[in-house]
């Protein structure tokens, strides 16, 4: 991996984490972490990044990576965590920002 | 030797060409990280609004048919600030009104949150935080979001939209609160507890040091504050094995209240209707005998289950049994009389909180929803049985079913759009209501109302 490569794949990472400011992707992983607990993390933010452009779709390189690396997860239990994930943004349950 | 001083210059050009993009990309991240911190307010925005036809038989009330059509909004402003992973706060304002409602009928504004269709004024909803103490707790205060729980999220296809059981409250209600997250110890399960404590303070708002009568007849007893417990446990399982369900959500609520008695008021109420045969016009003073109107209990059970069998079912079902120990006496005076057997100072009993003597109730909640992949088709069941806890107090909803006893039938289809951001759901619902809680009380009623409506939900 040449230099270049290593400082892109850091800017997405913090712009990732700018974007999870926003949703609560702590939630999204750790949902998903409850039923596959291999899961990569980088994976995992770039699948949640996704949703953030289509929620409807697994279609996305990354959600179908995710989904063959573990049999547990479904396309449906995906897009149910990532919804979750968006509504605990406006504090819809006492303490569920745990 | 020029290709040797070339070769041996390459690398030096390189090093220097990859250091100018390393500033570059530096300054990039910078600016990101300058653009992340300093972000600590979102801002979001919701619209929830109703356009449907109601009809009301009122049978054993008026005898006047109502049948009219109806369009409603209720527009919800959120906010949410991190100051870091360990501190956030919520807050949201709301307006509900029915449209143009302020056109002549001057529909006045008020401060009482059991009325949350008060016109376009807008009004706290939530206003609290969430102080996570350790790895394990979190210390919330403030007005909290205990409307609209579940299952009220199902009909609109998100998640879970507020804390407390739609059964047991639907009242924006302010409290501080202890969310205790167990260890997981259950595979695949997350298990929590939850204490929250609910004051309410009837003292003098401008001079909280002097409190206030709670009855202007008696002014040396002063009003007392309400105080409410509630212990919740939530468990929440997601398992492995898709072959019984996606998602299992239980929900265990039971909340012990001291209701302090009402500061006596003034308003219109139809204490003599039903003696009159006709609309009691009378003007009434209510006061009470006593600064505790009532204790009341409720214990709510909560069970949600997502792709039920790996079908696209979801199913919901709620109980809630609440039992009532009404103390203060209510009584209503006479001060504008309009009908000549009721003169000025006339004294008439208004009975006690929910009912006269010690009462139970009963409220049932039951649901399905079959999913497409960007709808669903869902009904839902209420039924009541003898006096329960009045909940529906904050519905936004076009009729708070929550003070109706009786039977709803409701029949629902929606549509999502836009990654699910925006949803139209058109439905039909029935009820056939034989107690509806009043200022105080259920009365007899017989009405069968019917709503066909379509509405549209959207956030950003």
């Amino acid at each position: 991996m040449n230099k270049d490569n290593l400082l892109k794949k850091i800017i997405l990472t913090v712009m990732i984490t700018g974007v999870v400011q926003a949703g609560d992707y702590r939630y999204f992983a750790q949902v998903i972490g409850q039923q596959c607990q291999r899961s990569k993390q980088l994976l995992l933010k770039k699948t949640y990044l996704g949703f953030l452009r289509n929620s409807q779709s697994c279609e996305g390189s990354f959600a179908k990576q995710l989904l063959n690396s573990c049999k547990a997860l479904t396309c449906d239990s995906l897009i149910s965590a990532f919804d979750e994930s968006k509504s605990k943004e406006s504090g819809t349950v006492i303490g569920g920002s745990l | 030797m020029k290709k040797y001083i070339i070769l041996t210059l390459i690398p030096f050009m390189a090093q220097a060409n990859i250091e100018k993009r390393l500033l570059e990309l530096d300054d990039r991240l910078t600016d990101i990280e300058i653009s992340n911190s300093t972000k600590k307010v979102n801002v979001g925005m919701e619209m929830h609004m109703f356009a449907g036809h109601i009809s009301n038989d009122n049978a054993n009330n008026t005898g006047v048919k109502y049948s009219e059509q109806n369009f409603k909004n209720n527009l919800r402003l959120k906010f949410s600030g991190r100051l870091n992973q360990d501190f956030q706060a919520y807050a949201s304002l709301q307006a509900s009104y029915f449209f143009n409602s302020q056109v002549q009928t001057r529909q006045s504004e008020t401060d009482d949150m059991t009325e949350p269709t008060k016109g376009s004024k807008p009004y706290v909803r939530t206003a609290y935080f969430d102080w996570k103490l350790n790895k394990y707790t979190v210390f919330s205060a403030g007005r909290l979001p205990t409307t609209s729980g579940p299952p009220d999220h199902i009909k609109h296809g998100r998640a879970r939209l507020g804390t407390y059981p739609l059964a047991s409250f639907n009242l924006p209600l302010d409290g501080l609160s202890l969310t205790f997250k167990t260890p997981r110890f259950i595979p695949h399960s997350e298990l929590s507890f939850r204490t929250i404590y609910i004051h309410g303070g009837l003292s003098d708002s401008q001079q909280p040091h002097k409190g206030t009568p709670f009855n202007s007849t008696t002014p040396t007893k002063l009003a007392r504050g309400h105080d409410g417990f509630t212990q919740m446990v939530e468990l929440e399982n997601r398992t492995p094995n898709k072959s019984f369900y996606d998602s299992l959500l239980f929900i265990g609520q039971f909340s012990y209240l001291k209701m302090s008695s009402f500061k006596d008021f003034t308003r219109n109420d139809q204490l003599l209707a039903q003696t009159l045969g006709t609309v009691d016009n009378n003007i009434y003073r209510f006061t009470t005998d006593d600064n505790r109107l009532a204790n009341l209990q409720l214990a709510t059970a909560y069970l949600e289950v997502q792709k039920l069998l790996g079908t696209n079912f979801d199913i919901f079902l709620s109980y809630m049994r609440s039992w009532n120990k009404p103390v203060a006496n209510i009584k209503a005076t006479v001060i504008s009389s309009a009908h000549a057997g009721s003169p000025v100072g006339t004294e008439i009993d208004a009975g006690k909180f929910i009912s006269n003597g010690d009462t139970q109730g009963t409220r049932t909640l039951f649901g399905l929803r079959y999913n497409f992949k960007s709808s669903f088709i869902g009904a839902d069941y209420w039924k009541t049985s003898s006096f329960p806890a009045p909940n529906d107090l904050y519905s936004d909803d076009f009729i708070p079913l929550g003070l109706i006893a009786g039977e709803v039938y409701h029949l629902y289809y929606t549509h999502m759009f836009y990654n699910n951001d925006l949803s139209i759901r058109v439905g039909y619902q029935k009820i056939n209501d034989e107690k509806v809680f009043g200022t105080f009380s259920y009365s007899d009623s017989n009405q069968k109302i019917r709503t066909i409506y379509t509405a549209l939900f959207v956030t950003y």
